[in-house]
């Protein structure tokens, strides 16, 4: 898939956990995770803004077009 | 998911009410039938050898004259039998060609397949129901159950085709009517071709419904 997901990298920059995220973004963290693993099909805006605003970054910072 | 509830019922209910009307009214009749039969073997000395189902045609069309009458109006009437039972005394005895005794030997075993695969559709059926009351409509197992049902009725129509040819083929070898043919005529029975390629049809979309459902689910 040439969309990569960088959230992983994201988070530990950010030093925060899966299950703190989840938390703070209100979505599961088994639906997390899919979208961490780059098992995600599609991301919401409404998602994606979410964690934007929880991480304080840009969605070019957690997706990566290669 | 309601309806497809009291759909996925109808189906059952349809599917066991036939299979049960055949059951006995098929049952039945054959019963009284095989009791006729019984008696005329006793009243000729000699067993009955075959009881086949025939598609019949008037040699002569033309010059066909009447030969029953309604009792109603007391008018002649012209019967002209399209579908017949004959059954036979002595067409099949020792003397029969060994070809004819291999025909008939296959066409027992074909039609215990027949009956064999619509009790697997039966179980199929029944499994597919149970998820329908469970709400796990759009699984993988369900798109494999459906084809599997699909192919069968599929296999079981052409099966049927076979069936009729042979049986057919017996009858002509070894029967010949004075004023009627046997024909092959209706030798290919669309009805099982027809249902098996609607439920693959039907399945063909619950698989694009289950892929849907698969990327909804990963849809984050």
């Amino acid at each position: 898939m040439p969309i990569i997901v960088n959230l992983d990298v994201m988070m530990a920059k950010r030093k925060i956990s899966l299950n703190e995220l989840s938390e703070r973004v209100d979505i599961t963290p088994a639906n997390l995770s899919i979208l961490k693993t780059g098992k995600a099909k599609a991301i919401r805006f409404t998602t994606l803004e979410a964690i934007c605003e929880v991480l304080d970054c840009q969605p070019g910072d957690i997706l990566e077009f290669k | 998911m309601k309806r497809l509830k009291l759909l996925s019922v109808l189906v059952l209910i349809c599917f066991l009410t036939g299979s049960l009307q055949q059951i006995i009214v098929e049952g039945g009749e054959g019963y009284r039938f095989g009791y006729n039969i019984q008696e005329m073997e006793l009243f000729l000395g000699k067993k009955a050898d075959a009881h086949l189902l025939l598609d019949l045609k008037p040699q002569v069309l033309d010059s066909v004259v009447p030969n029953g009458v309604n009792l109603k109006n007391g008018d002649e009437l012209i019967i002209l039998p399209y579908k017949a039972t004959i059954t036979t005394f002595s067409a099949f005895d020792n003397e029969t060609p060994q070809t004819d005794k291999t025909l008939r030997i296959i066409n027992t075993i074909l039609n215990f397949v027949v009956v064999g695969v619509y009790i697997y559709f039966l179980i199929l059926f029944f499994k597919i129901f149970l998820t329908f009351t469970r709400s796990k409509v759009f699984e993988e197992v369900n798109i494999r159950r459906l084809n599997i049902i699909g192919i069968g009725f599929i296999c079981v129509g052409l099966l049927n085709i076979l069936l009729n040819y042979i049986r057919i083929s017996i009858a002509i070898h070894a029967i010949e009517l004075e004023d009627y043919y046997i024909t092959y005529a209706n030798v290919i029975e669309w009805g099982n071709i027809v249902i098996g390629s609607i439920i693959l049809m039907m399945t063909e979309i619950l698989r694009i419904a289950v892929s849907l459902k698969r990327e909804q689910e990963l849809t984050i």
